[in-house]
């Protein structure tokens, strides 16, 4: 590693954390960075490129990394993987039995890449404002999540375009990195 | 959750980060010498910085690359490889330089200084150096370079959706049809 890297990585110690907020095309990713970074929703279109939002919260600056899901562009994915300490995993609740199956399945690779070995696992549950969504209990079985054990995991249902229980699911990764990193001290 | 056993990431502290900070036996040599090596290293990054050749390193390396950015708030996935590129471009440039100003000077050695000691990286140069390796540093500095290369009172470029040719990348995609509401 470089001088400039690691003179960030000394520099952002205990008051930065970086976010990698993957997921498939269309499942809002990019919606629920802007929601909680209080911006406006009405007009997004799909992320071509990646997104970065830096903020504050709870005595925590975060910098959220979204990169574009659709499939084409997957493979950009893991220029973005070092130094993640936490992934944010985007689901469209209401996608289609196929899809999901593919979110399982680029779920469970990404869970296998080393250098994301340390983060904690954020799933948001999105779109639980259209009436086709399926519960959290549902996407959790779908994704198998249960038989995750490698990283720390969370799966939140949330709506970006209602704002419900985005915050809750920030917390809660803050939280567990915070822990870890207090815990390494 | 404290009592996990996760693998965490290779760049968490090592032994030397757990130390305490009067239980530094880890260090070979005796004190003052390093620590006037350690000063020699900064009195000359500072000079670096303030150099022409270093001003005009980044001045070429925006004029070669800068058209591939756009004030647009979405990020192409090109600019990830510039900025890795420019990173390693200042990085060599400091080794060199530290080299040729100073025989003795070890890069490898001297980042292994720097972790064990992260109090040190006080003061203006280190602030430089870590936001030349800020990737949204990166994006302002490029875009001011666009801006005072190109104007900013008329952008047609956006207008006009002209977009470079790009050869080396993997994806067609380019601006067209990815005009984001700002």
């Amino acid at each position: 590693m470089g001088l400039l890297t690691v003179l960030k990585k000394i520099k952002a110690k205990e008051k930065e954390m970086r976010l990698l907020m993957l997921g498939l095309d269309n499942a809002g990713k990019t919606t629920i960075l802007k929601r909680i970074n209080g911006e406006d929703i009405s007009s997004i279109s799909p992320t071509l490129g990646f997104n970065i939002k830096t903020l504050d919260h709870n005595g925590f600056k975060l910098n959220i990394w979204d990169v574009g899901g659709q499939k084409s562009i997957r493979s950009y994915w893991r220029n973005y993987f070092e130094q993640t300490d936490g992934l944010v995993w985007v689901v469209d609740s209401a996608d289609r039995p196929d899809r999901l199956e593919d979110c399982r399945r680029e779920l469970a690779e990404l869970l296998k890449e080393e250098r994301l070995a340390g983060a904690s696992l954020l799933i948001f549950a999105n779109k639980q404002d259209l009436p086709s969504a399926l519960t959290r209990a549902q996407i959790a079985e779908l994704l198998d999540l249960q038989s995750i054990k490698t990283h720390h995991w969370h799966i939140e249902a949330c709506s970006a375009v209602t704002g419900d229980n985005l915050l809750k699911g920030m917390d809660w990764i803050v939280d567990d990195i915070a822990a870890r990193i207090f815990m390494l001290e | 959750m404290a009592t996990s056993n996760l693998p965490y990431k290779k760049e968490t502290p090592s032994i030397i980060d757990l130390a305490s900070e009067d239980d530094i036996n880890f260090v070979t040599h005796s004190q003052n010498p390093e620590d006037e090596k350690f000063d020699t290293v900064i009195g000359e990054l500072e000079d670096l910085i303030m150099d022409p050749s270093f001003t005009s390193l980044q001045t070429d390396f925006f004029s070669r690359t800068y058209h591939h950015f756009t004030p647009d708030e979405e990020n192409k996935f090109i600019y990830t490889d510039i900025f890795h590129q420019y990173v390693s471009l200042i990085e060599s440039f400091i080794e060199k330089r530290l080299r040729a100003r100073l025989p003795w000077f070890n890069m490898h050695e001297w980042v292994t200084v720097l972790k064990s000691r992260p109090d040190t990286t006080e003061g203006d140069v280190f602030e430089i150096l870590t936001t030349l390796g800020d990737f949204n540093a990166f994006k302002e500095m490029i875009l001011a370079y666009r801006e005072e290369r190109e104007g900013t009172a008329l952008d047609l470029s956006d207008i006009l959706s002209v977009t470079p040719s790009r050869p080396s990348g993997k994806q067609g995609f380019g601006v067209a049809g990815r005009k984001l509401s700002t």
